[in-house]
């Protein structure tokens, strides 16, 4: 005959009885959720920072590339009506009723060129 | 279940820690107990019931209340508890002899887990579903109907688990089995 204490039941609640998370499992999950709270923020900020980095660079390098490139075929241009004026002057003549004044056509050539260079102008220029 | 309600309400009302600080003790002893009964070890299930949490945590706000609120966190921490059984199954070669024999010492350590040692060995011997539903219905002295909802299983193959389970576990030890509530 089997005593009351020897009934499955009671064994089985008695060997159950312990069998919790330990104390601190609140206290570390307080620590884990904190964790991963701050984890994809700060790493969100990090992105953010290294991108805005990057597109700053690309921006001061694609300036400097268009001006030179602007400021180079201005040059050019300009060099170019210079030294050409009478036979640009002459070819214009051809297929232009009114004359062709080299000092105009320098001027245009100085209008694109401050016109090209505006963009970077503007950054130095005392607002 | 009122505190079910109470974090739902939570959730809907966009007060989502609150919702969490509600969860959290209505839960500990429930997602523990089903991790445990799968793991079958206090440390890991332990593990397991933190990364539960904090899933719960993170997708708690997309709750949307279509399952009710404790199958889903019961179907999370299942699904979890499985996959972590597979990696672990996966992680211990059984060809490694090495490992084997370290483990089989570690299984004999008879400190290693608190409790009556020949009803846990009796357990362990048990086929899982009847293992799982032992462990959950003794663990927190839970109803069938409870056990099934964390299982996953209708109430009725629970019961013929336990029937089981009980019948062995009395045959082996010598003991009254009483009766399933």
């Amino acid at each position: 005959m089997n005593r009351p204490d020897d009934t499955l039941d009671a064994r089985m609640r008695q060997h159950f009885s312990g069998t919790d998370t330990s104390p601190e499992f609140v206290a570390r999950l307080a620590a884990r959720i904190a964790a991963a709270a701050g984890e994809p923020a700060t790493a969100h900020r990090s992105r953010i920072e290294r991108e805005r980095e990057e597109l700053a660079r690309r921006l001061r390098r694609e300036t400097w590339t268009n001006a030179a490139a602007a400021a180079g075929v201005g040059a050019a241009a300009l060099a170019m009506v210079w030294r050409h004026a009478p036979v640009v002057a002459d070819r214009v003549e051809g297929l232009l009723t009114a004359a062709v004044d080299p000092n105009l056509l320098g001027g245009v050539a100085v209008a694109v060129l401050a016109a090209a260079l505006w963009p970077v102008l503007q950054r130095y220029l005392p607002r | 279940m009122p505190a079910d309600e109470a974090i739902i309400e939570c959730v809907q009302a966009g007060r989502g820690q609150e919702a969490f600080e509600r969860l959290v003790p209505a839960y500990r002893r429930r997602v523990f107990g089903l991790a445990y009964s799968i793991l079958r070890d206090r440390a890991a299930a332990e593990d397991l019931a933190q990364e539960v949490f904090v899933k719960l945590w993170q997708a708690l706000p997309r709750y949307d209340g279509r399952a009710q609120l404790s199958t889903w966190i019961y179907a999370i921490t299942r699904n979890a508890a499985v996959s972590a059984l597979r990696a672990r199954r996966r992680s211990v070669s059984l060809s490694d002899a090495a490992v084997m024999s370290e483990v089989e010492a570690l299984a004999a350590e008879p400190a290693a887990e608190p409790g009556d040692p020949e009803l846990r060995r009796r357990i362990e011997s048990l086929p899982e579903k009847q293992r799982q539903a032992v462990t959950l219905y003794y663990l927190d002295e839970r109803t069938v109907e409870e056990v099934a909802e964390m299982m996953g299983l209708p109430a009725n193959t629970v019961k013929t688990h336990l029937h089981r389970a009980r019948a062995s576990l009395a045959a082996a030890l010598g003991v009254a089995a009483g009766a399933v509530a």
